[in-house]
């Protein structure tokens, strides 16, 4: 490459990172330290309980859990209790010939009551509730490789089948804790994928009950609200004062600066458009936050419809009978000019597993 | 995977890709020269053959654009760079994100 050029563009990418270097800096200090921090030293506890924990002893509830893919809306995640591993089995030596069995779980449910799901599962698998005391699980027996394909029809079934248990399981025992697609508990240690199951049942009880109790009676909400760009970006080149001031500066300027201006305007005017998506975020996650028991923010999606922008997508957990609560609440978002909003639900409480 | 060489699609691959980052480049040039106009170190008429040049150098690359049949390339390109910092940002600014990546 011409060293000119290099020098030149090494010096504008200099510039750049330079204007920035304090949002950076401020950004590693708050973030990023305390939590490369906290990863670390979860890390070294992890490989340091292998090596202290005696033989016959219970390990920590370190279930084989393996997260393929997301299932479609909501999104699920996987149970904090479990961790995700890439290998479902992960100590070779302890693995007994031919015993590769697994169990898919869809979710942990009150025990006690019995309820035959029947062939509804994944491929058709026959879905039953393992008894644990308190809590029990919905799995069906299947091998301990995760189910995986290329097909993207074949995936979108299994998916279905997820969540078909997870609402059967959800009508049946009114409260459920869904689990991520593809989690699957294989044998470990000597142990069959059942008593490997159970005894993380038992270890994480507590956890699992008081979610139970936290998800009783109510459901999980999506609110999606898009805006309208073009729309917005008319109104502010109405009411701004400095993009408008801009616009007659633009007509008055000879062709090149009148370029250089525009440039500036569509900056300022982005600006401003970053600002007001800020602002109403701000006001709408209030409103909304005051009509459920716990938001959760998520992603939002890129569309390509300018007119149609995601500025907002939320889960909310709160009880069914209040939903109505919210949808006032969004109804009036809805009516706002600029603003449209999608309210999904009721959803088993993927997002707050 | 092996790659499939065909002609055409070289062509519209590695122009692509050049446009792209003089794009990027260009990008950096504009806001870059729009700070230097607010900065007031430069004449009026300075400003106007910035201004004049980064226009021509527009207009140039849609052109090229045009005629090489690249503009859905180029985008293709554009649009992976942008994909990749959003990512790369998203997960930096939420380290709840970070256990379930993959």
């Amino acid at each position: 490459m011409n060293p000119m050029i290099r020098e030149r563009v090494l010096i504008e990418v200099r510039a750049v990172l330079d204007e920035e270097r304090e949002g950076i800096r401020r950004l590693i200090r708050d973030v990023l330290r305390e939590e490369l921090q906290r990863l670390i030293r979860e890390e070294l506890d992890n490989e340091l309980q292998e090596y202290i924990s005696e033989p016959g002893a219970v390990l920590a509830p370190a279930v084989d859990v393996k997260t393929v893919a997301m299932p479609p809306e909501p999104e699920a995640v996987p149970p904090s209790a479990a961790e995700v591993v890439d290998e479902p089995v992960p100590n070779e030596s302890c693995r007994e010939p031919g015993d590769a069995e697994g169990m898919y779980l869809y979710g942990i449910i009150r025990g006690g009551m019995d309820f035959e799901f029947g062939p509804m599962g994944i491929e058709g698998e026959v879905v039953y509730v393992l008894q644990g005391g308190e809590v029990g699980a919905v799995v069906h027996d299947c091998s301990a490789r995760p189910y995986e394909s290329s097909d993207e029809e074949t995936v979108k079934r299994w998916l279905l089948a997820h969540q078909n248990v997870i609402d059967q399981a959800w009508k049946q025992y009114g409260v459920v804790i869904p689990t991520a697609f593809d989690t699957i508990i294989a044998a470990e240690e000597g142990r069959t994928p059942e008593e490997t199951l159970k005894a993380w049942l038992d270890d994480t009880r507590e956890d699992f009950m008081a979610k139970l109790d936290k998800f009783t009676a109510k459901a999980e909400y999506g609110v999606q609200v898009f805006w309208d760009a073009p729309a917005m970006m008319e109104t502010i080149s109405r009411e701004n004062d400095a993009v408008r001031k801009l616009t007659a500066d633009i007509q008055a300027k000879s062709k090149g600066s009148a370029y250089l201006l525009r440039q500036k305007l569509e900056t300022v005017m982005k600006k401003e458009l970053e600002t007001k998506a800020d602002h109403y975020f701000r006001e709408f996650y209030q409103s909304i936050k005051g009509c459920a028991s716990e938001v959760k923010i998520e992603k939002t999606k890129k569309l390509e419809d300018p007119a149609r922008q995601m500025i907002m997508n939320l889960a909310c957990l709160l009880p069914r009978e209040e939903s109505k609560v919210l949808g006032l609440e969004l109804e009036r978002i809805h009516e706002m000019a600029c603003f449209f909003v999608r309210y999904t639900g009721p959803w088993p409480p993927y997002s707050f597993a | 995977m092996s790659i499939d060489i065909d002609e055409k699609n070289l062509k519209h691959g590695v122009l692509g890709l050049v446009i792209a980052l003089v794009e990027v480049i260009q990008d950096a040039l504009r806001l870059q020269a729009v700070k230097r106009v607010e900065g007031g170190s430069l004449t009026d008429e300075e400003t106007d053959r910035l201004g004049q040049a980064l226009m021509d150098l527009e207009e140039a690359l849609a052109e090229i654009k045009a005629q090489q049949g690249i503009s859905e390339a180029v985008k293709n390109v554009r649009d992976g760079l942008d994909d990749l910092v959003d990512d790369v940002l998203e997960q930096m600014i939420n380290p709840s994100r970070w256990t379930q990546a993959e």
